[in-house]
């Protein structure tokens, strides 16, 4: 493979970059071959010492989703950084994206209990049509609400911090420069 | 060198390596490489990250000969992140020597 073909695929995988910061990566590959030239290496050396386009892409992509999901934490942002370090490699599907998913799942639980205590009442009230039951019931049904609102707020800050740990982690693992 | 054990020792080297001096990107990636085996290209989104976490500042630097050069220069908040690494790592082989002077008696 030569220099420009090695960059214009390089090039290519990185489609997904905003304008400027597919830019800023590409002028560091730039510099690097005309850094690596004056210092008397070859193309073909060059090319094979920074690794696959592929996975060279994937690497600067997989950074900058995590810089962007640490910058705004939004669902759809720390899942974006999530798929990109899994993609990284098969071994990131099991210590990454296998355990995103089952905390995921066990956040979705917590809201979903919430909601359950909140509209308990409506429940109750359909199955007990009797206005006896409600009052009888009144105070039990004002802690299953108070209950279920107290859960969403707590759910709520603890998704906040989720993504944050989840972050922390993405960073932790893609310390790891890993050749394949 | 092991494939694992190559994490975070990168963002370690590449610090230490600025603390002596600003260093532009493809010096980093030489310093380094000539010690382990690294997929060089790996090496500049590291860069870009750990500059946008603040422990670097980058400048241009127009040089005589070849194209103008991406300066990495340590911040005050590297040489701190710098320090508790070293710190870290300095644990992490005492820890190591150790084992293998109790493993050898």
């Amino acid at each position: 493979m030569k220099k420009e073909t090695y960059l214009n695929e390089l090039s290519q995988y990185l489609k997904s970059l905003p304008p400027d910061e597919r830019a800023e990566a590409m002028a560091d590959y730039r510099e690097h071959f005309e850094m690596a030239e004056l210092n008397g290496r070859s193309e073909e050396e060059i090319i094979s010492r920074l690794g696959e386009p592929q996975l060279v892409a994937r690497a600067v992509l997989a950074q900058f989703q995590i810089r962007l999901a640490g910058n705004s934490p939004s669902l759809a942002s720390v899942t974006k950084a999530v798929l990109a370090t899994v993609s990284l490699g098969l071994f990131n599907l099991v210590i990454v994206l296998i355990p995103f998913a089952a905390s995921l799942a066990v956040l979705a639980g917590l809201f979903g209990i919430a909601l359950f205590l909140m509209i308990s009442p409506l429940l109750l009230i359909m199955q007990h049509p009797i206005l006896t039951v409600i009052i009888s019931d009144f105070f039990l049904m004002l802690g299953l609400v108070g209950t279920g609102l107290l859960l969403l707020v707590e759910t709520i800050q603890l998704t906040r911090l989720y993504y944050h740990l989840v972050i922390r982690y993405l960073k932790y693992n893609l310390k790891m420069m890993r050749r394949e | 060198m092991n494939i694992q054990f190559k994490k975070g020792v990168l963002e370690l080297c590449v610090l230490v390596l600025t603390a002596k001096k600003d260093r532009y990107g493809y010096e980093l990636v030489d310093q380094i490489s000539q010690k382990f085996e690294i997929a060089e290209g790996t090496i500049y989104p590291l860069l870009r990250r750990l500059a946008a976490e603040g422990l670097f500042s980058t400048y241009l630097f127009e040089s005589d000969e070849g194209p103008p050069r991406k300066y990495y220069k340590i911040t005050d908040e590297g040489r701190k992140v710098m320090d508790e690494l070293i710190e870290e790592w300095n644990k992490f082989a005492k820890g190591v020597q150790e084992m293998i002077e109790e493993g050898s008696e």
